[in-house]
């Protein structure tokens, strides 16, 4: 299984640790977790505590995923996919979701500005997340 | 502090509503004055014209039927007048007595009459402002109770969820290496962790089953892998109480259902969580799943405790523990059957159970499945 998997381009990726992700939220202990836990993993992670801090970094060298909270400091998680949305650079990498918000309403506005998939943090743990980034990651840039 | 508001707005409408007490009706605009009178000349007109007739001694045949002819109709239009001016205003005020009811806020309503009709129409119109004011204030209750359940769930779930990840983290070696007995304790409090966000859950999908917007998210489900994942979700819980749970599915494996998967995965797990919870020590609890008319059954059969008869009509409201349940596990929120009632009929299935004291209770389910899987 592993060997099949290998001849991905995510897969090869993963091994040499360069897929690169940015993860944007605010609470440090949350972040620390789940930062500690993808690199753990073998990506290579951007830390961001608020919206604008993410876009800039965006900005700066795209990643390959982008892991967005909802509710921040400022720019608000659906600001943040807005913007996204208008840059034609930013616009083709996945967003996942990653927050406590999760209602009907909720996931329907954020996969209508483009989100790939909505995690919510108290139902997911690190290494569950974890399989969802790489279940993305391969459909994607299979 | 509920009540005091209360009743501080009652003393309130208590004066305005004297404030609005009328002054009685001039005898001569009285409502029963005129119905009396035009009765009155109806009859007086009924009477002359008889008197009419016996008096004068109408002779011809013809002439005399043409004249009863003449006083049936009169008798039946001023019957019709009668009725009409007195059941008028009653019909009215039907009519804005079902608007109200139908919950229309404001209710036109014309006070033109000053006589007793024009006085009910009065008292019925602050009566209906009342109703639409209390229904506003329910209204408005209501939302600030559920911004206040969300705004609590969103804040607790944080912190809740940081335990859940640092304690996952811990028992997945991401830590470093931990012994057996550091192990099984993080277990026990990852579990009591699960338990309170569990909890969580539950209290926000009530007030969103209140306000009407339990949502749902539909799709083609795998369902057997659902209930799967609820089954594996509970085996701690069952490992930790001893009892032995199974799951025997007697249908195909790929079986598809049109179902919202994470609400169905809750349904499940709430009745799987109460068929563990009250079975002793030793018990089994069984997960059935069989199709009968294209539809999938789901049993879930305990040795527990079982549900006293005289209670058995309230397991499905929300905030109600069987008495002896209550007796052997102080634990539970009554929460869990309602929002699995409430899942499984959004599903367009249905929720029954039987149940003997000391013997065990079966919970089964229906969900309907999708026609292109009956086909086959």
């Amino acid at each position: 299984m592993k060997q099949q998997q290998s001849s991905l381009p995510v897969a090869r990726a993963v091994e040499n640790q360069s897929v690169k992700l940015v993860i944007v939220e605010d609470d440090k202990f949350l972040r620390d977790l789940i930062v500690r836990k993808l690199s753990r993993e073998g990506f290579l992670v951007w830390e961001a505590k608020t919206g604008e801090e993410g876009l800039r970094i965006l900005q700066e060298s795209p990643p390959q995923l982008v892991l967005l909270d909802i509710l921040l400091p400022g720019m608000s998680g659906y600001e943040v996919l807005e913007a996204m949305q208008k840059n034609e650079k930013l616009k083709s990498i996945p967003v996942v979701i990653l927050s406590n918000l999760g209602q009907k309403e909720e996931v329907e506005r954020a996969e209508s500005l483009g989100a790939k998939d909505f995690l919510v943090k108290a139902k997911y743990t690190p290494g569950e997340i974890v399989t969802r980034i790489k279940d993305i990651l391969a459909k994607l840039y299979m | 502090m509920y009540i005091t508001v209360y009743s501080r707005k009652m003393d309130s409408r208590d004066t305005t509503t004297n404030k609005d007490t009328l002054p009685a009706v001039p005898f001569g605009r009285s409502f029963t004055v005129r119905v009396f009178l035009f009765t009155f000349m109806a009859m007086l007109l009924l009477i002359a014209l008889v008197a009419m007739i016996f008096l004068l001694q109408v002779p011809m045949r013809g002439h005399f039927l043409f004249v009863w002819l003449e006083l049936t109709v009169s008798a039946l239009i001023l019957s019709f007048l009668v009725a009409y001016i007195t059941t008028r205003p009653i019909l009215t005020l039907a009519k804005m007595a079902r608007r109200i009811v139908e919950g229309g806020s404001s209710v036109p309503i014309d006070i033109k009459r000053n006589d007793e009709i024009g006085q009910i129409l009065h008292f019925f119109k602050g009566t209906a402002k009342k109703v639409s004011e209390s229904r506003e204030r329910e209204v408005s209750l209501s939302n600030i109770k559920s911004q206040f359940v969300t705004v609590a769930a969103h804040q607790l779930r944080t912190p809740l969820s940081a335990l859940k990840w640092s304690l996952r983290l811990m028992l997945d070696g991401d830590m470093g290496e931990i012994n057996e007995k550091q192990r099984e304790f993080l277990k026990q409090s990852y579990q009591t962790n699960e338990h309170i966000i569990h909890l969580i859950n539950d209290f926000l999908d009530i007030s969103r089953i209140e306000e009407g917007r339990f949502g749902f998210q539909f799709k083609k489900t795998k369902i057997l892998d659902t209930i799967q994942k609820a089954v594996e979700a509970s085996m701690a819980q069952a490992v930790v109480r001893e009892v032995t749970l199974s799951f025997t599915k007697d249908v195909p494996p790929d079986i598809e259902a049109i179902a919202d998967e994470s609400r169905m995965y809750t349904a499940v797990l709430n009745i799987l969580d109460n068929a563990i919870r009250y079975s002793d020590t030793g018990g089994e609890v069984m997960v059935r799943a069989a199709l009968k008319q294209g539809t999938l059954e789901i049993r879930i059969t305990d040795t527990g405790i079982g549900i006293p008869p005289v209670e058995q009509s309230k397991i499905f409201s929300r905030f109600y523990r069987a008495s002896n349940a209550i007796r052997q596990q102080t634990e539970g929120s009554g929460l869990g059957l309602f929002i699995a009632k409430n899942i499984i009929e959004h599903h367009g299935g249905s929720i029954t159970f039987t149940s003997e004291e000391q013997k065990g209770t079966t919970v089964s389910f229906t969900i309907p499945v999708t026609d292109d899987f009956i086909k086959k």
